[in-house]
């Protein structure tokens, strides 16, 4: 910087020295003050960059955090393999009501009808199931908790879907078709009855008899032919997996439904794994 | 206003890595040896705002005027560098500094006389000081521009004669140009001073 002296004129006077002095040293301050704030917005623009930094960082940490905790929580979604257009959000009406058996077949006991579905764990992420079970006949070696408990159970786990992963039920099994579709189990029970006698060893119609008696309750009766077809398709063997588990649920066989429902779980490609652990979640519960 | 911001390769603790080259670095007004001294002084003075109840005036005035009072005792040779950290000295500035903001707004009853490193001539001297910058700024407006731009570039903003041609900051083009008008300015400057100087006189 330039000396303020070197202006002032040859043989300048005291006073005119004095002056030059006294501008010289405000220019000085002057430039010192400029100085200092230029500092102080330094400081300050780093600052804003050391916090832009931290927030990024938080961010990034946030985010980790959260994709982590996703991927550990929460199980694949799997939606139940269907043709069938997406499930209706809203409750179901009278008309989409699950029916139930008219004439619960004998031994059944009279139990209350089914209550609210219950509420599926604030963790747990699966929607409650579109239907409550049916009524289910809880015989065999389960002998803890009572007949309301294990509706609930049922009623929490009850994901079931039709028409059937793998199988297309055509001529013959059309009426059948129509009446499960419509869930109007009884009238396809009375077909598939009918149907039985004239082809008994039909595999389709095995699938589609125990898928209905399973719906209407009789889990030990629809248990027998799920055993029966075990293995005899691949493409059923999931679906079929997961309906056992509930067959035995529903006939009070509770360690053996929790002893598939891991075989399932530990399946990784089963669609019905998520299911499978819910149902480890509750019944260990 | 210009700051140092993107021309420091180094982050400012390692270029001011000993209390010699952050003298230096003060010494030769560089804008990031000004901002990394604040920086390790900033906690005291924050200390001593909220010690000292003054919030209002807070800590960054209270920094940035002992800071500027700081510089001007370096360029005056006032301070001497003897090896001790600057940070210390500025501390003591400060600490005057928040005092006398308090006793100006009579809160603080503690006597100055308790503070006897702090000689009577620096506030003087520091009121003359503060003097000559406000007469300083009061004669450039009286010279009006271009005079006023081109003097407070060089002497105040300390732009070099290359930026100011480059950045056309001013209505010149060359650099022998603007430093022909800057002498026209700066005799105008001194002349006003001169005046100034014999009408207190009177």
């Amino acid at each position: 910087m330039e000396d303020v002296n070197q202006y002032l004129k040859e043989g300048h006077s005291e006073e005119e020295w004095e002056a030059a002095q006294k501008i010289k040293r405000g220019l000085l301050v002057l430039h010192i003050q400029e100085k200092v704030k230029a500092a102080a917005a330094e400081r300050a623009a780093l600052r804003r960059k050391r916090i832009w930094r931290w927030i990024l960082t938080a961010a990034v940490l946030v985010a980790v955090a959260g994709a982590a905790l996703l991927f550990w929580r929460t199980p694949p979604p799997t939606a139940l393999p269907s043709s069938t257009p997406a499930p209706e959000t809203t409750p179901p009406t009278e008309e989409t009501k699950p029916q139930l058996p008219t004439a619960p077949p004998a031994g059944q006991k009279n139990a209350a009808p089914p209550g609210p579905i219950a509420q599926v764990r604030p963790d747990e992420r699966l929607p409650n199931p579109r239907y409550a079970a049916p009524e289910a006949m809880m015989r065999g070696d389960d002998t803890t908790g009572t007949a309301d408990d294990k509706q609930t159970l049922l009623n929490q786990l009850w994901y079931t879907n039709y028409p059937l992963d793998g199988l297309i039920a055509e001529g013959v099994f059309s009426t059948a078709d129509q009446l499960l579709r419509a869930r109007d189990f009884p009238a396809a029970y009375v077909n598939l009855q009918r149907l039985e006698r004239q082809r008994p060893q039909n595999d389709t119609l095995r699938y589609l008899k125990a898928y209905c008696l399973m719906e209407m309750g009789q889990g030990k009766e629809a248990l027998s032919y799920f055993d029966a077809l075990q293995g005899h398709l691949s493409a059923w063997d999931a679906q079929l997996a997961w309906y056992r588990g509930l067959s035995l649920l529903q006939s009070g066989q509770k360690e053996a439904a929790l002893s598939i429902f891991k075989q399932i779980a530990n399946r990784g490609r089963s669609p019905y794994r998520t299911y499978a652990a819910k149902a480890i979640l509750i019944i260990d519960n | 206003m210009r700051t140092g911001l993107g021309f420091s390769p180094q982050k400012p603790s390692q270029q001011y890595n000993s209390n010699e080259k952050l003298f230096l670095g003060l010494q030769n007004l560089e804008t990031t040896a000004i901002a990394t001294l604040q920086t390790q002084v900033l906690p005291v003075a924050r200390q001593l705002a909220k010690a000292y109840n003054l919030h209002s005036v807070g800590a960054e005035d209270i920094l940035n005027k002992s800071t500027a009072i700081f510089l001007e005792k370096i360029a005056d040779g006032t301070y001497l560098f003897q090896g001790h950290a600057p940070s210390t000295y500025l501390i003591e500035v400060i600490k005057r500094v928040a005092l006398r903001a308090t006793q100006s707004r009579e809160k603080f009853k503690e006597p100055l006389d308790k503070h006897h490193h702090i000689q009577d001539e620096s506030w003087e001297e520091e009121q003359a000081h503060q003097e000559a910058a406000e007469l300083a700024q009061r004669l450039l407006s009286q010279l009006g521009d271009p005079c006023q731009t081109v003097v407070r570039l060089h002497h105040i903003d300390g732009y070099s004669d290359e930026e100011v041609i480059q950045r056309k900051l001013t209505p010149y083009s060359t650099v022998d140009s603007l430093k022909m008008k800057r002498s026209d300015c700066m005799k105008k400057l001194l002349q006003l001073g001169q005046k100034w100087k014999t009408s207190i006189n009177i």
